[in-house]
């Protein structure tokens, strides 16, 4: 295990270059370019904010920071699942004829997006600011934290799917169904009191997104540090999420030039 | 693996399972039970090359040299035996693998180099010497995409010439590029082998077999049928293959020449 990982490593300038590929080369062609990593989530988030505020008049201070602050961590997350799972099959011209980790593939997807997700933070804060609520810098200190945690959490989950979607290609569409509704059972449009339904905390806690968005809402939106026990629960996930996502990728990847 | 050695296949045996276009759930379901119905490619060959050398690998359509290939560069795993390369390893399996059709072939030239190992500094100074020995100089800022399977050929070559590869595994590529250019990429095999490399080369061609390797294994219907001296193997395969009245007419038409 430790092999494989210290020889991903050693590909490092592979990685740094199918990541420019993922940023530049997808929206190649078109005249915003790479701006287009941008478009699509902001308008996203302002479709959610305009239904939400103005149809179903939620009544949430800040409303419009409370969506941000959840939706920039989960368009990461969404993100990678959706288009790392099926990174391999999409370069099966490479896995077919060089020898590579094939890890490289998913990692750079998550990398990428990782990108991504750092240039909205950005924009964030800008929002931030402008609306004037403040931050906490104690608060803030646990950002580095959350976001490497929440960076493994979905690297591992889009190891297991890019690593299963040669054999069974369904597993692409099925990630877009689970997306979509995933983001309507975490704590993203709503708060967790503003139902008191006991089966639908429930649902929510099932939900392992549910805690990287309250550690997010937490930082970002209400100021304060995570509470310990969310730390401890996105942790013990993170762990499971890459021992699991890293042992089945190499199990997977043996016969990958095989059925590509 | 023994001191001198570059390359050891021992007792591999490689079968694929019999599979029509991609799974469906069914097939999933079954897929266990059916595990069987699969043919074997490889019967169990063994073999060593030595730092150094050249070795052709001869064969007709189908009688597992791509497979043998595939499992030199890992892109395969042997169902039983193993495989072992010591040093690092360089191909040229298919034309312009991991080409991106919509970046210049500048562009191109660091990721695939990449995927062989070198960062950006690298590939930099190496850059004037792939554009040179490519001969697309006046391409090389141009999409791919716009490419003939010639200049495709000829950047690949020379990216995959030109990675300081101790071991590189070469499958019938050099047929697309024209006479004079597949002569210089034999003299470049030749540097490169001078300079402690070890070829794997597969040809359909045994003439450019006898002409880089000293060593050639024939390979037919997943056995070793014969490995020696490349002369000998290729003229035996020659004769195989052609019948020995063809054999004998080709053979003094050359000492003609």
């Amino acid at each position: 295990m430790f092999e494989s990982v210290r020889e991903v490593l050693r590909y490092d300038p592979m990685i740094r270059n199918m990541m420019r590929r993922e940023i530049r080369g997808r929206y190649k062609g078109s005249a915003l370019g790479f701006l287009w990593n941008f478009i699509t989530p902001i308008m996203q988030i302002v479709v959610y904010i305009m239904v939400f505020s103005i149809v179903f008049r939620v009544n949430i201070e800040n409303y419009y920071l409370y969506i941000i602050t959840g939706m920039v961590p989960w368009i990461f997350f969404s993100d990678s699942l959706t288009s790392g799972s099926g990174t391999i099959v999409e370069n099966s011209q490479l896995v077919n004829k060089i020898y590579f980790p094939r890890a490289v593939l998913p990692i750079s997807v998550v990398l990428s997006k990782l990108v991504n997700m750092l240039i909205s933070l950005v924009f964030t804060f800008v929002v931030i600011a402008v609306a004037g609520t403040g931050i906490s810098w104690t608060a803030l200190l646990v950002l580095i934290p959350a976001v490497i945690l929440l960076f493994f959490f979905t690297l591992g989950l889009t190891l297991v799917l890019a690593g299963l979607d040669p054999y069974l290609r369904d597993v692409q569409y099925i990630v877009n169904i689970v997306m979509m509704l995933m983001i309507w059972v975490a704590p993203i449009m709503y708060t967790h009191d503003q139902f008191d339904s006991p089966i639908f905390n429930i649902i929510l806690s099932i939900n392992p997104f549910t805690y990287f968005c309250d550690i997010f809402h937490d930082i970002l939106y209400y100021n304060v540090i995570p509470d310990i026990l969310t730390m401890v629960v996105a942790a013990g996930l993170t762990a499971a999420a890459m021992i699991v996502g890293w042992w089945a990728f190499h199990k997977l990847e043996h016969e990958f030039a095989e059925v590509l | 693996m023994k001191e001198g050695n570059a390359i050891e296949v021992k007792n591999v045996k490689k079968s694929f399972r019999d599979r029509s276009e991609s799974m469906s759930v069914k097939d999933v379901i079954v897929y266990r039970a059916k595990r069987k119905e699969s043919h074997e490619v490889l019967h169990g060959i063994s073999f060593d090359v030595k730092k150094g050398e050249a070795v052709g690998i001869i064969g007709r359509n189908g009688s597992g040299k791509s497979t043998t290939l595939k499992l030199l560069t890992r892109i395969l795993h042997p169902n039983e035996g193993t495989v072992e390369i010591e040093g690092k390893v360089s191909c040229l399996i298919e034309l312009g693998a991991g080409f991106h059709p919509d970046m210049s072939g500048r562009e191109n030239v660091y990721v695939n180099a990449s995927i062989f190992g070198l960062n950006k500094a690298q590939v930099d100074e190496r850059m004037e010497s792939i554009i040179d020995f490519s001969e697309i100089r006046e391409f090389i800022d141009q999409r791919v995409r716009s490419y003939s399977s010639g200049m495709y050929l000829r950047l690949a070559f020379a990216i995959a010439t030109s990675v300081d590869a101790d071991v590189m595994i070469v499958d019938e590529i050099l047929a697309v590029g024209d006479i004079g250019f597949q002569n210089k990429c034999l003299n470049r095999f030749k540097d490169l082998i001078k300079n402690g490399m070890t070829l794997v080369f597969v040809s359909q061609n045994p003439e450019q077999v006898k002409e880089i390797c000293s060593r050639a294994i024939w390979i037919d219907h997943g056995n070793i049928k014969m490995d020696g001296p490349a002369e000998e193997v290729c003229d035996a395969y020659s004769e195989h293959m052609l019948g020995p009245e063809e054999f004998a007419r080709r053979k003094a038409k050359k000492r003609i020449m």
